[in-house]
This record gives C-alpha cells, structure tokens and sequence, in this order.
C-alpha cells in the first residue's frame, strides 16, 4: 500500500497552473526519482507533499499519507506530521540552517519538538543522530553554527535535522547540486544507507539523470508541471517512450563534434604561465595577529598553444578561479611569470596593455549576474570595444557587434534588446558574444555551462565546439564538471588544493588517470551508462 | 567574544578621542577667540584679559586640549562661566533628570515597538495591518516636542492630570520625580516606538523569507514556534543596531523636549549655557552627551556579538 | 524566441503599495508646489505685523486666522515650507555630494580607506543634528546655513553606508569583471555600472533624509538654533504659539500637523519608491 500518494494534484499561482495532474505513489523502502529541468515543478511538488506551499499558491486534487488527506488537513495536523512522519533535505545547506542557531540546538529543538524528552536524553540522541550522519558526536561539534562547517558537513547536519525523529518519508529536493562531486558520492552514500536501514519512502528529486538513476527504484520524469513518463528506472531508461525523455537523455549523453581537422601544436606557446603563485590574507583569528595567508594559486605552470583547447577541472576552492582571474589579468599574480604573446600582461600600461588585451576575453559561469541590466544587448557586446577606442568608428562598431551576434547564433535583432528579456541559455549566447567582438586568440571560460538546462548546455558546448574549429579561439576552459571538460577540451589539467596535480592529453587522462586524486575524482561522477549496465546485471 | 570585545573598547576610545577633538576645535578654535564670544560686545579689554587668563587661552592649542582632555579623564570637567560651580557638580545634579528621562524612554519605545512590529508582520496582508502600518507611518511623521506640546494640552491644561513643566526632584518622593517625567518620556519614545516598530516588521518579513525558516516549518514547528525561535530571534540583529543610533536621536530629542517641559536636565543645561555663552559648560556637557551615545553603540555592538555568532571574530 | 515578462507597469498598478506611492507624490507635491508658489505670490504679506487682526479665528478673509500678531497663518505656512524644504533639500545634497564618493570609495578600495569610513561612520553617529547645531551655533551663532550643515552631516554617513553597500552587492557580479577586460578604469567603471545601479537606493534614502532633515530642522527652530527672523519656519512658529498653547491652541496645532503632514509625505514618498524600485520586497512565500 501507498504510504504517499499524490492524486491529481495541481499547484496554481493565481490562475496559472505550475503542476498539473500530478499522480504519484510511494511505498515503504521505495526511492522515487523525480526527474525534471529547472521550472518543470519539481520543488513545487516536493513542498506540496509537506503542504509548505509558498503564501498565495492554490492546489487541487488530493495528497494522502497512509490514507489521511493532507491537502484539506489544518496546520495543527500538519505540525504533527511535517518531521516526524515526512521530513525535507533542502538543497542548499547553508541557508537551510539557521545562522545564528548552534547546530546542536537546532537538533535538539527538532527533538524535543516532537517527543517529551529531558534534556539528558535529548543529548543523548543528539550525539547519536551526529553520529549515525558521520560527524563527530562531541558536545563541543554540537555548540557549532553553520558557518563554521564546509558544505558536506553542512548537508549532513541537514540530514540529521530530517532523519532527527526516524521520518517514513523523506523528500530531497536536490540535495547534492551544491556540492563537490566527491562530496556528492558520499552524501548520496550516506542518504542510501539511511533509507535502506530505516526502511523509509525517499522522493529524490534531481536534474541529473545519472545521479536519478543511480538512487532511484522507479523514476518520473516531469516537464513543464506536468509528469511525461514513470516506471521502474532500468526500464524506463531502456524503454523510453516520451519525447522529452528521450530528449533528455539524449541531452545529458551529448558530445558535441571532434575537432574536423587534428590540431597541430606551434612552438611558441599563446599564453605561458610559470610558477604562478597567489594567496590571500584569512581573517584574523586575533587581531594583534599577522593575518594568516590561504595559498589559493600554488606555483602552477601551464601552456596553451593557438587554437587549443585546454580544460582546468577542480573542486571549489582548488584555486581554479583564482588561476583564472590571473590570466585575465584582474589579479597580480605574487610570483611567477606569465606571458601573453610572448609579453607579460603586467608590465605594460595604456595603450599597450589594451592591445594585449584585446586577444583574452571571458565568458563568465552566472548567465544572470554577467550583465549589467540597464545596458542593452548591443551596449553590452560592444563593451570591449572601449579597448580598440580611436582605432574604429561607429559603422564598424556596429559591424562587429552584429557580426558577434550572428556568430553565436543570435538575430540580429537582439541587440535593441535588455538581457532579462532573454532566456539563460540565450544570455549566455551573448556572454559569448560579447567575448568574441574584439575577436581575441583566447577565451578563458570559467564554468560556462554550469547554470544552464542539460538541454541548453548541449546546445552552448556546441556553439563553443563550432566556434573552436571555425574562428580557430584557443579556449581555457574551466570546470567542475568531468564530462563538460572531456567532451570539448584537447588537453587537461587537474587542480587540487592550489596545485596542477596531473595534466596530460584529454583522452590519456581520463582514459587512465596516474594520479589519487584524479581517480577518486573520476570514480566519484556518476556515471549513467555504467549505473545502467550494473543495474542490468543485477537485473533491475 | 573576548576578542572582539577588545576590539571595540580601542574603537571606543578612538571615537571618544575624536569627538573630543571635533568638539574642542569647534568651540575654541573655530570662532577665533571664544573669550570674545563669552563677553560678547560687553566685553572691555580688562575683563577679555581676565576671562583669557582664566580659561588659559595664553598657552598653545595643544596644550590647552590636553588640560581639559585629561582633565575630563579625572573627572575635572572645568568651572562654569555664570554659575562659577564646578561644571562636573552641574552635570551630576542634572543627570539625576537627564538619566531616567532617557531610561524611561528608551524602555517604552522598546516595549511598544518591537511587539507592534511583530503584530504588524503577523498580521501582514490584513486590514489590521493597514490601519496599524498607518499610525505607524504617523508616528514616524511626529516631531515628538509638538506631541509634547499635544499631551500638555489634553493631560495638564485640559485635563490637569499631571504637571505641564518643571521637575518637583526626587526628595518628595517616587511619583513625584516620574510624574513630571512621564509626559516628557512618553513624547519622547511615542515616535521612536513607531520607528522601531516598522524597522521590526521589515527585519521581521525578510528574515520569513528565508531557507532556514522553511526548514523549521519542515521539521514540524508550528507557525507561532517559527516566528518566536526563528523569526523574532534572527531579525532582532538588524533591529539592535537601529536601536543603537535611536539612542542617539533620543538624546538630541531630549534636548528638545527638556526644554519644552522646563526640565533641569543637561539638554536644558546645554542650551542654557548656549544663551549665556558659557562655552565651558556647552563644551563637557556636550562631551558628555557624546559618551552616552557611543557607550549605548558599544553596548549595542556587544549584544550584537552575543546574537550572532558570525561576528564574534576581529576584524581584519 | 524572447520571453515573455510582465510589464513593469501592470505590477505597479497591481501593487497595493501603489496607495502609498500615490498619496506620497500627492502630498509632496501639494507641500512643494505651495512652498514654490509662496515665491511669487502669498495671500497676504508676512513681514509687517498687524496688531489690530491678532489672533482672529479662522474666516473667509483668513483661512486659517492669524498669529499674535496679526499675521496670516496660511501665508505663514506657504512661506515657511520654503526654509523647512530649503534645509532639508540642502542638507540632503550636501549629504549627498560627500557621503555618495566617500561610499564607493570605500567599497572600491577596502581595507584602510573602509576602516576609516567606518571610524568616521562612528563618529558622526554619535553627534546628532542637535547636538552638533548646538556646537556650532555656540561658536558661530545661529542660521540657515549653520543648520544645514548640522543636518548635512549626519547625512554624509547615511549617504557613504547606502552607497558602500549597494555598491559592495555589486561587487561579485561579473559584468563588473566584463568592463575590467574590456580596459575600463575604476571611476568609468563607477559611472557605467555601479551608479546607475544603485541610484533607486539613493533616491529612497534621500526621501527618507529629507523627512528627517525637516524634522530636525524644526526641532532647531523650535529651540531658535535654526534659521533666524526674519525667515519664518514651521519650527519657529510652534516656539512662539507655545506659550499661547492654553487659550490659543490652534496656533500649535496647525504648524505642527502641517509638519506632520510633510514628513509623512516624504516617507509615504520613499516607501512607495522602495516598493516599486526593488523587486525583492515585494510578496513572497508564506
């Protein structure tokens, strides 16, 4: 039987439909994936289940737990339930926990919420959930507050709050996308374990397939508010029905084309860097202290030829971004050279400095943020031409901005237009764009398709692939996606911990890794085709 | 904590410093020769001489700040033009006005604020709150020595439920001393309650709008739990440091409203000197006045750290 | 191919803010418009007093009476809106011209320059309005323009704070790190970006300084620190009705609603102006 079943349910914001006819069941020690991209009413629902619907949002149909309809139910049945019996992990951890409260008061407070507990016991098993999560179970981890933990152990504090009270069903709305890979394999561990133990339902909703496929035992997929297609995951993904599923697997699956003609390498590099080093000053831990210094960029030497394509792939705070910041030359590296066209970007000034450069631009990561959004699209593209001021006239600026335009795709209209009028995957087009117009021998792209749609990032790195082999643009091209930088880089470097751990041609590294932490980074991606194939094995 | 305790105790100095500094350039410095200014146009070369001599107007600008700064530090706060007491006597005698004036003040705009912001970002949405955000927004509106003037009329001359100036002191009595101040305090801390109130609401409403709130509803705490451990607890930060600065604007109201009232305290003090061009007496009681409200900023700060954890490391 | 957004317009109307807002523009207009008018024309001279009509009630000839000495209320209201919005508006600007620069400068450069922004943040906090027209005034007497720096310096800090922080909200987004590449300077950079970023904020707290800058420069005059005869202001006319307070109290009354009045306009003003410019406040979940 059922232990959560949603019938028919819809979520309207005024008289917009979010989520239609939803229907959905989940029974005892049962991972339900809900599979969708971003708008496709998947957290919506999610917060239906626990009837924490946003204030002016409507439903209809019905939502029952073992049997009870939810969906008329008042906040004092709610109260009761939400916690106790159907619990949330959120997916960013650190806003879910509340700043000021010590962690171990905020465990405690679900505790005693629920159960008449004394303080002795309460603590008691406090101490165990912290433990049974994989934290310390000290009274001293217990008095820390959220900032002070990294984001794993944030999200495992989260998961303690969920599980406080041993829940029957568990919904996580992407709990792993905020974090590192290899945090995410042992966050997913941990919650896989958890559920298997307790015997609970897990409605696990996610983005990404691999990740659905490797936690779910049957899987919806949703789009647009509405689910296209469910069954048990092995079939569904053998036998996929729908369109749009289709689409998104083949979305996700996407590499976009090989280079037409093989790269050959020159013997004076594009850009060199040697022994760059940077760090920066911590906060003081007392104030007559020296600051203590965090070494973010540590001795890193790397080369790009014209036309190549090198990939830098790391978890957050290995330095990669910082690394890029200096090859654009926002910041002075401490130590170390780096050269440009055989000249170091910071030695020169004026004129000379802009001439440089004119051959390095960026497309940065947050298609939201990379405008300014009181300029318009053409002002925008046109921005780097301040550095080729003098040297062109109006007619030719306006040329090049619609020549940008057309380049990545975009009319030629666009450019009369504000960014909020544009899509994400569409901003980003013009991200590109406006990288391009002073038509530069390099792009350093940091995360260019993290923020987007499986289905639009095909489509970017596509548009980035063609724009490789048809301008020629040497790209450096930075993630933490494994995939994003196989699938469109000829060379790659591994940064761990501010160092370049392991570099090599794409293929070689990935297809035989030398390095640990290469390997662990490697094993820790789901991967879909491989969580498919032992799920063939073992035959579902 | 401790760290950054000390951290704001040489910030304290450093701003008490300063102001001494602002002050002491302003009243003797600026205008020249303030001897000149105390004897206004009465002044004959004979007595401008004395008064000079007196105020040790002779010696170099340095050395006259470092008299009168170390003479503060030991209490020695100079003697009055016109009443030729010691101004630190004077300022003692007017404090016992001046401290409960602000006391009484401060507690009921607390205690009438901050509840009503919480109803206000309860009730939000409703017509409750409409008419409750409206006399807030009159309130903000009211210069609090006109309301003083309103509560004269109706409570002493209409009414004559309590007196309409003066201050009968505290040797007849408890209600004595707080009857002739409780007209006073409440046009003081009327308008302030209003401000705190809204700054309430609106801290209030944006920190429902976050994750963790969510996340407490998820666990199972009720709406009315949420709002008190959640809610309230985490809004009260941006609320401390407006009440903070409001202690700074109910100094300068009580100057006013001392005066309204014929109150003896320092704002009447201050102004009197003004008047009677005693530049002595305007510039301690000045600095006075000035420590107060940066005493009340530290102690905010302290309690600022005691809420949120995040603060409790030094400053770069 | 672009997406569809609701227009900015139908938000506004929709808004229940919108009262707010429109009763706000309303008011301030009506209190500036006569403060403008009382430059050329007023219902009857104010500068010569007129013993004989002391204290008339309220009547066709004069609707609101006259003072004690004989002087058209109303036309003592319209001229006094001119010294009570001169003040604040000056007061606001001077704010503005330092506070504003010193704010971006701080965010810009961080470290010693916010540090010393901070300090001197402090240090004008603890002088309020009052206290530094008292200072001045015992130095260099009374006046318009003694007030108006009195006021104007609480401003500067108010000012720095706003700026700094908008402009440190900008400072991660990475369309300022696109104007970088593209070779701009700082100060450029300041005025393409940052400024017309954070001129909605600006124009709210000048609102709210402006209310406040006519509420203290009434308390000034009330106490006679602020502008001097024979420039009338609202402040100055409660100082003189309050002795009057018991068997005249409109004289009281009508000065300082007229104050109240103003102040809640501008309030009114800003708030419907925050609503509007910054998306973020307005509704959301629960």
């Amino acid at each position: 039987m059922a232990i959560l079943r949603f019938e028919n349910l819809s979520i309207f914001n005024g008289t917009t439909a979010l989520v239609r006819d939803l229907s959905l069941s989940l029974v005892r020690g049962e991972t339900l994936g809900l599979v969708g991209e971003s708008g496709s009413g998947k957290s919506l629902s999610a917060l239906a289940a626990l009837q924490l619907l946003p204030e002016g949002f409507a439903q209809s149909g019905s939502l029952r737990y073992r049997g009870q309809e939810l969906s008329q139910a008042d906040d004092r049945i709610m109260n009761r339930l939400r916690g106790r019996h159907i619990s949330m992990i959120f997916q960013e951890p650190m806003s879910a926990l509340n700043p000021i409260k010590s962690i171990g008061d905020q465990i405690l407070e679900t505790l005693h919420w629920h159960f008449k507990l004394t303080k002795k016991e309460g603590r008691a098993r406090a101490l165990k959930l912290l433990a049974r999560v994989g934290l310390t179970p000290t009274a001293e981890y217990m008095g820390r507050f959220a900032h002070q933990l990294s984001g794993g152990q944030r999200q495992r504090v989260v998961i303690a709050l969920a599980i406080a009270c041993k829940p029957r069903v568990l919904i996580a709305d992407e709990p792993t996308t905020a974090l590192d890979v290899t945090v995410q394999a042992q966050i997913l561990a941990l919650l896989k374990e958890i559920v298997k133990r307790e015997r609970m339902a897990l409605l696990f909703i996610s983005h990404d397939l691999a990740v659905i496929a490797q936690m779910a035992d049957r899987v919806a997929v949703m789009k647009d508010g509405e689910i296209v297609e469910q069954g048990p995951t092995l079939q569904l993904f053998d036998t996929m029905q729908h369109a749009y599923s289709k689409q998104l697997l083949a979305a996700s699956k996407h590499m976009p084309p090989k280079r037409t003609k093989p790269l050959v390498i020159g013997d004076t590099p594009l850009l060199q860097l040697h022994k760059l080093q940077r760090s920066y000053a911590l906060p003081k831990q007392k104030f007559w202290q020296q600051a203590p210094q965090k070494i973010a960029v540590n001795q890193v030497s790397l080369r790009i030829a014209a036309q190549q394509s090198v990939g830098l792939v790391g978890e957050s705070g290995c330095g990669k971004s910082t690394l890029a910041r200096t090859v654009l030359g926002l910041e002075t590296p401490q130590a170390g050279r780096i050269s440009f066209l055989q000249q170091d970007p910071f030695s020169l000034r004026g004129q000379r400095r802009r001439q440089l450069q004119r051959g390095i631009q960026a497309v940065f990561q947050d298609p939201y943020g990379s405008f300014n959004p009181r300029h318009t699209v053409g002002r925008t593209v046109a921005e780097p031409l301040y550095l080729l001021a003098g040297q062109i006239n109006g007619a030719e600026r306006r040329r090049r901005v619609l020549e940008a335009l057309t380049s990545v795709g975009l009319p030629e209209t666009a450019a009369q237009h504000y960014p909020h009028e544009f899509s994400g995957g569409q901003r980003q087009r013009i991200a590109i764009a406006r990288a391009l117009v002073t038509q530069p021998q390099l792009i350093v792209a940091d995360e260019p398709v993290s923020a987007l749609d499986v289905s639009v990032r095909a489509q970017i790195l596509d548009l980035l692939a063609d724009l490789r082999d048809r301008l020629g643009v040497a790209f450096l091209f930075i993630s933490h996606d494994l995939s994003v930088v196989r699938a469109i880089t000829d060379y790659v470097c591994v940064m761990n911990a501010g160092r370049i751990v392991e570099e090599g041609p794409t293929q070689d590294v990935f297809s035989a890794p030398r390095h640990p932490y290469t390997r662990l980074l490697l094993s820790a991606v789901p991967d879909l085709e491989e969580t498919l194939a032992a799920r063939r094995k073992v035959g579902h | 904590m401790l760290q950054f305790a000390l951290w704001r105790i040489a910030g304290l100095w450093w701003t008490l410093f300063a102001a001494s500094l602002v002050i002491f350039i302003v009243i003797e410095v600026l205008p020249g020769d303030p001897a000149q200014v105390m004897l206004g146009m009465s002044g004959d070369a004979q007595s401008l001489g004395a008064l000079r001599e007196q105020l040790g107007l002779n010696a170099p600008v340095a050395q006259r700040y470092l008299t009168w700064a170390t003479g503060m530090l030991h209490g020695d706060f100079g003697v009055s033009y016109t009443y030729s007491v010691p101004v630190a006597d004077l300022l003692r005698e007017r404090l016992t006005v001046s401290l409960p004036l602000a006391a009484i003040a401060l507690a009921l705009a607390t205690v009438l604020g901050l509840p009503l912001g919480v109803l206000a970002a309860r009730f939000r949405g409703r017509l409750s709150e409409a008419g409750l955000m409206a006399g807030l927004q009159v309130g903000v509106a009211l210069p609090n020595f006109w309301l003083a003037l309103l509560l004269i009329y109706v409570f002493s001359i209409s009414l004559r439920w309590l007196p309409a100036g003066g201050f009968a002191g505290w040797e007849k009595g408890l209600w004595a001393g707080l009857s002739s101040l409780l007209l006073p305090a409440v046009a003081l801390a009327l308008p302030q309650a209003a401000i705190l109130a809204r700054i309430m609401r609106s801290a209030l409403l944006d920190v429902m709008h976050e994750d963790y709130i969510r996340t407490a509803r998820a666990k199972g705490l009720s709406r009315q739990a949420t709002l008190w451990r959640h809610g309230v607890r985490n809004a009260m930060i941006p609320v401390l440091t407006v009440l903070g600065l409001q202690f700074s604007f109910l100094i300068a109201g009580a100057v006013i409203i001392e005066s309204v009232f014929y109150l003896p305290g320092l704002g009447r003090l201050v102004f009197q000197a003004i008047s009677q061009r005693d530049l002595i007496t305007v510039k301690s009681t000045v600095m006075l006045l000035v420590t107060a409200t940066v005493l009340v900023a530290f102690f905010v700060d302290l309690a600022y750290a005691a809420i949120d954890p995040r603060l409790r490391k030094a400053p770069r | 191919m672009m997406k569809n957004v609701p227009s900015e317009k139908a938000s506004f109307f929709n808004s229940r803010y919108s009262a707010s807002l429109l009763l706000g523009t309303v008011i301030t207009i009506v209190v500036v418009g006569t403060g403008v008018l009382s430059f050329f024309w007023l219902p009857f001279n104010v500068s010569s007093l007129n013993v004989a009509q002391r204290l008339q009630p309220a009547s066709a000839q004069h609707w609101l009476g006259t003072d004690q000495y004989g002087r058209d209320l109303l036309s003592m209201l319209m001229i006094g809106a001119q010294t009570s919005l001169g003040v604040g508006l000056f007061a606001v600007g001077f704010g503005m011209l330092l506070g504003v620069p010193l704010g971006l400068l701080a965010a810009a450069r961080r470290g010693f320059v916010d540090q010393l922004l901070m300090r001197f943040n402090d240090l004008v906090f603890a002088f309020p309005a009052v206290l530094s027209a008292i200072l001045i005034t015992a130095s260099l007497g009374p006046g318009a323009l003694n007030s108006i720096i009195a006021i104007g310096i609480f401003n500067v800090p108010v000012f720095a704070r706003v700026a700094r922080g908008g402009a440190l909200s900008l400072a991660g987004r990475e369309f300022l790190l696109a104007a970088r590449l593209a070779g701009k300077g700082a100060l450029r950079i300041t005025f393409e970006h940052v400024l017309p970023n954070i001129a909605s904020l600006l124009i709210v707290q000048a609102t709210i300084q402006l209310s406040m800058g006519i509420l203290a420069e009434a308390g000034l005059s009330y106490l006679g620190l602020g502008p001097q005869p024979p420039l009338v202001s609202w402040g100055r006319m409660l100082n003189e009705a309050q002795t009057l307070v018991s068997f005249a109290p409109q004289l009281a009354l009508i000065p300082g609603a007229t104050i109240v009045v103003a102040v809640l306009g501008f309030n009114l003003l800003g708030d419907g102006l925050r609503d509007l410019l910054d998306p973020k406040l307005r509704g959301g979940p629960r």
